[in-house]
C-alpha cells in the first residue's frame, strides 16, 4: 500500500498531467466495456502493461500486485467454467464421481474466457491509473465537479489516514507479538480482534483531535485541496486518442 | 516600561464532566512579546487551559480577555479570535490532514478568507520560516515526526497570530529538529510573536523562558521569573525536576551554602556553568 503510493509519486509519468492519464484509464474501461471482443480486450491489455513500462513500474511489484486479482479470477473462472450435473453432458474434459458428473463445457470455458479477459483488461486500467497518479491529486482533480465535494473530501480523509491507522496498527501488532499474542491459533485470533477494537477507538480519538485542531484553524465547513498543475500536452493527447481508437478498431477485425 | 498585557484569565473554572474541576480557578497574565513557559505534571490542566485560549472550550465561569477586551463568543468572534491567538498540538499526526503539505499550510490562511493566491504568498513563507518550503508538494505520510511539527507550526504561522501557544513542542524532537524549532522560536520572538509553551522539559524551559507559570490540578500554583520559580526548591511538591544547571550550580560553584541571590544567579545555560566551573578551584 505505502509502495504503491510512492510509485505515483515517483515514476516516470510523474509529470503527466492528471487529465491525460485518466483519459487514458478510463477511455481503454470504456473501450473494453462497450467492445469486448477478445482481441480487443487483449489489446487493452497491452496496452495498459506498456504504459506502466514507460512508467517504469518494477515488473516483479506488478506481479505482486496481480496475485490478489488474480486469485480472485480464478476462482470465479473455476466457478464458471466447471459444470456439475446429475446427468451426463458433453464436455471437453471430464469425469464421474458417485451419481454425479463433473466436466467443463465448451460454453463454460468460453464464458470464463470471457470472464477472464473482461476483469482482466479492467484491473490493468485500475492498475494503470494507481501506478502512475496519487488518489489525492485524483480527488483534487474530481473534486471541481460541482457536487463531487463532499464524497472527495471523504476519500481524501480516508486515504490520508489509512497511513497513519497502518503504522498505529502496525506497532499495536509488534507490541502483541513482543509479549507472545500470536503464539498459537486461538491467541491469534483474540490478538487480532483486540487489535481492531483498539484501531477503532484510536480512529475515533483521531477524528475528535482532528476537529479540534481543525477548529483551531477556523475550520467552517470546507477542506482544501488542490492538484498540481501540470501541462497537458498535445502531442500526448492525440496519442491517446490514436491509442483508443486503434484498440477500439481491433474489434472490428 | 509597562509591557501590555496580551491575554489574561480572571478566575476561569472548567469541568469536563459534572463532578471534577479541571480548572479550579486560574489567575494569569500573559503580557505580549514574552516567552511564556507552562509546566506541571500531566493532568494538571495545561492542555485545557490552552484550548481556553482560542475558545475551543468555554469556561463554566469566569472569563478570558484579549488586550483587555472579555472574550466574545459569536461566530465572527471566534474567527477573529482564532487569527491572533494560535495553537499547535502535541501530535502532528492529528493536525495534517490533506495531501500535500502546502494544501495543510494554506487551510488556515483560506479560512480567514484570503484569495488562494494571498493565501499561497502567506503559506509558502510560512514554510520558509520553518524551513520546510522545498517540501511544499510533498505529501504529508512521507514525511518524518520532526517534519511533519514543523508543517504543522506552518499551518498556523500562515495566520499570521500575534501569540502561538504550543503544547509541548519539544516532545520526540531529535537534536537538529530541536535547534531548528529554536531558531524558529527566536525569529518569532525577534518579530514580536508572544509565545506560550507547555513543556516537561525543565532544561530547555530554563534556557528559554522568560516567564513561568506552574500548574497543578487545575490551579496555578506559581507564576513569575524563572529565576524565582524553577530554581527555588519547592519543584518536588509542585512537580517537575530542577533545572540540571541549577543543580550543579549550587552544590559545587556555591559550596559554602551561599544563597542563590542576584549577586549569585544560576546561569542559564551549561556553557555559562562551565566557564563558571572553570573558575572555581
Amino acid at each position: 500500500m505505502l509502495y504503491l503510493d510512492y510509485l505515483a509519486y515517483n515514476n516516470a509519468l510523474k509529470h503527466v498531467s492528471i487529465m491525460e492519464k485518466l483519459f487514458l484509464g478510463w477511455g481503454c474501461l470504456a473501450v473494453s466495456l462497450v467492445f469486448p471482443r477478445p482481441l480487443t480486450l487483449l489489446a487493452v491489455i497491452m496496452l495498459m502493461h506498456a504504459v506502466m513500462f514507460f512508467a517504469k513500474i518494477s515488473p516483479r511489484y506488478l506481479v505482486r500486485l496481480w496475485v490478489a486479482p488474480f486469485t480472485f479470477l480464478i476462482v470465479g473462472l473455476v466457478t464458471v467454467a466447471v459444470s456439475v450435473s446429475e446427468a451426463p453432458f458433453a464436455a471437453v474434459v471430464g469425469l464421474n464421481l458417485g451419481s454425479y458428473y463433473i466436466g467443463i463445457t465448451t460454453q463454460g470455458l468460453g464464458m470464463a474466457e470471457k470472464l477472464f479477459l473482461r476483469s482482466a483488461a479492467a484491473v490493468s486500467c485500475l492498475f494503470m491509473v494507481a501506478t502512475t497518479t496519487p488518489i489525492a491529486h485524483i480527488a483534487a482533480y474530481a473534486s471541481r465537479i460541482k457536487g463531487l465535494n463532499a464524497v472527495m473530501e471523504i476519500s481524501l480523509l480516508t486515504y490520508r489516514f489509512i497511513f497513519v491507522f497502518l503504522e498505529s496498527a502496525a506497532q499495536i501488532y509488534t507490541a502483541q507479538q513482543s509479549r507472545l499474542g500470536y503464539s498459537s491459533t486461538k491467541r491469534s485470533l483474540q490478538s487480532l480482534s483486540m487489535l481492531a477494537a483498539n484501531l477503532g477507538t484510536k480512529a475515533f480519538l483521531t477524528a475528535k483531535s482532528l476537529y479540534t485542531a481543525l477548529l483551531a484553524r477556523n475550520y467552517s465547513d470546507k477542506l482544501v485541496f488542490r492538484c498540481p498543475r501540470q501541462e497537458i500536452s498535445i502531442i500526448r493527447l492525440i496519442a491517446i486518442v490514436a491509442a483508443l481508437t486503434g484498440v477500439a478498431l481491433t474489434a472490428a477485425l | 516600561m509597562q509591557t501590555k498585557t496580551l491575554l489574561e484569565a480572571q478566575n476561569v473554572e472548567f469541568a469536563y464532566r459534572f463532578d471534577k474541576l479541571a480548572l479550579n480557578g486560574i489567575n494569569l497574565t500573559i503580557p505580549a512579546g514574552r516567552r511564556v513557559a507552562f509546566v506541571g505534571p500531566n493532568g494538571a490542566g495545561k492542555s485545557t487551559l490552552f484550548l481556553h485560549f482560542n475558545a475551543i472550550l468555554r469556561p463554566t465561569s469566569g472569563r478570558l480577555l484579549l488586550h483587555d477586551k472579555p472574550f466574545e463568543y459569536s461566530r465572527s468572534a471566534i474567527t477573529a479570535l482564532r487569527q491572533k491567538v494560535g495553537l499547535v498540538f502535541q501530535d502532528p499526526d492529528t493536525q495534517l490532514f490533506a495531501g500535500s503539505v502546502l494544501d495543510d499550510v494554506l487551510f488556515g490562511p483560506m479560512n480567514l478568507g484570503l484569495t488562494v493566491k494571498a493565501a499561497e504568498k502567506q503559506a509558502l513563507a510560512a514554510l520558509e520560516a520553518v524551513q520546510m518550503a522545498e517540501f511544499a508538494n510533498e505529501p504529508v505520510h512521507f514525511l518524518s515526526h520532526g517534519q511533519k511539527k514543523r508543517v504543522a507550526i506552518a499551518g498556523v504561522l500562515a495566520m499570521k497570530p500575534e501569540m502561538l501557544v504550543m503544547d509541548e513542542p519539544t516532545a520526540g524532537l531529535d537534536f537538529p529538529g530541536m535547534q531548528n524549532l529554536s531558531d524558529i522560536m527566536a525569529r518569532l520572538y525577534e518579530a514580536g510573536t508572544t509565545l506560550v509553551v507547555a513543556t516537561h522539559d525543565i532544561d530547555w524551559a530554563w534556557r528559554w523562558a522568560d516567564l513561568v507559570y506552574v500548574l497543578s490540578q487545575g490551579q496555578v500554583i506559581a507564576g513569575g521569573a524563572p529565576e524565582a520559580i524553577l530554581n527555588n526548591g519547592e519543584h518536588a511538591s509542585q512537580g517537575f525536576a530542577r533545572p540540571v544547571v541549577g543543580e550543579i550550580y549550587s552544590s559545587v560553584v556555591l559550596r559554602n551554602q551561599a544563597e542563590i541571590t542576584e549577586k549569585n544567579p544560576v546561569p542559564r545555560t551549561a556553557a555559562e556553568l562551565v566557564s563558571m566551573l572553570k573558575n572555581v578551584d
